[in-house]
């Protein structure tokens, strides 16, 4: 069996991408693991983890891709992942919800990230967008899994701190998953 | 009279309102022109932060399409009771064209005074109880993104949790 691959595409939007692209991979007798799509800024992004199966010849399916790409007007990037590796045990982190937002400047998702990082608090999802308001207001929605070592209270303070170096409103709250 | 709708970042959206005295005529004014511009606008409910005053005041009606009390205009409400959970999509007339997956209580009580200074006890729960509570928070600077409760809508699994299918065991994949 030949590896995982991971297959990017994006392009203006228009109806037909998704069908154009997914047609290609099953015909190829791929199977499509995970996969998430939406719309950037009029671009429509996808990005999907496949399985090919011992029929699959990537060669064409490349090719196949080039086509498609010219069709549609897309960028499409097709490369193998790395063999599956088992996630380390580690003890699982505790997960926030991070909700950045104020009057847009450049540096709010850098500085953000960067204390992030620099805390070994681990994104597991972000999006933002650009809303008009009293001017332009950039709103920043993260996921993210802490260590448990960092406590909420200190997770909150620094959080505050950085909110008030970059001018713009910052609140984090226990992300709690119901079961029902 | 109908007021233009205070926008983020105004910094009166984060305040923590003051207390509303019933017999101060200005109070009654907001009170007036909360009740106009929530009708004359598509919202279900305005806070006196929302048209620029700091003061402990809402209006909200989601009555018709939806059930509940009809028109309530609330003075220094408090939340003295909640139970239940619910998650919907929430929007704010000062964050335009803007939702996302906020988790409220399904069913409060509320003490409150009306205009006339009558202590009052509501019980409200579905859509309702959203927007009181969504309205709430409004007098004490706290705005809907402050209680994102997730990014997506919740439907699919988050990352720590493990695949349905484990991938060692089902060498194929699972058909799609």
């Amino acid at each position: 069996m030949s590896k995982r691959f991971s297959l990017s595409a994006i392009g203006h939007d228009q109806p037909g991408i998704v069908s154009a692209v997914t047609e290609a991979l099953f015909k190829a007798g791929c199977n499509i693991e995970d996969s998430a799509m939406t719309i950037l800024w009029g671009q429509f992004a996808m990005l999907l983890v496949v399985t090919p199966n011992e029929q699959t010849q990537l060669d064409e399916l490349r090719a196949e891709f080039t086509q498609i790409a010219q069709k549609l007007h897309l960028q499409v990037s097709l490369s193998e992942l790395e063999e599956d590796h088992k996630p380390e045990t580690k003890e699982p982190g505790v997960p926030y919800v991070v909700s950045v937002y104020g009057a847009d400047h450049p540096g709010i998702v850098s500085r953000t990230t960067g204390y992030l990082a620099e805390r070994k608090i681990n994104i597991t999802d972000l999006s933002t967008r650009v809303i008009q308001a009293k001017g332009p207001v950039y709103i920043m929605l993260l996921e993210v899994e802490a260590p448990r070592a960092l406590g909420e209270q200190q997770l909150k303070e620094e959080l505050f701190s950085l909110s008030q170096q970059l001018k713009v409103d910052i609140s984090v709250r226990r992300l709690e998953s119901e079961l029902l | 009279m109908v007021q233009p709708i205070v926008l983020y970042p105004d910094p009166i959206l984060k305040k923590v309102c003051r207390p509303a005295d019933w017999r101060d005529p200005q109070v009654q004014q907001v009170a007036q022109d909360l009740v106009d511009t929530m009708q004359a606008g598509p919202g279900v409910g305005v806070a006196a932060p929302q048209i620029g005053h700091d003061l402990r005041i809402f209006v909200v009606d989601v009555t018709p399409k939806h059930p509940g009390h009809g028109l309530l205009v609330l003075l220094n409400p408090e939340m003295v009771g909640k139970e239940g959970s619910v998650t919907g999509r929430e929007g704010c007339l000062s964050i335009p064209d803007f939702t996302a997956s906020v988790r409220r209580f399904s069913k409060i009580l509320v003490q409150a005074q009306d205009l006339q200074g009558n202590q009052r006890i509501l019980e409200s729960e579905g859509f309702e109880a959203v927007c009181l509570q969504h309205e709430l928070d409004h007098l004490d600077g706290i705005l809907f993104l402050d209680r994102v409760s997730c990014l997506k809508t919740d439907v699919f699994r988050r990352k720590g949790v493990q695949p349905r299918f484990d991938p060692q065991e089902y060498p194929q994949g699972a058909q799609s």
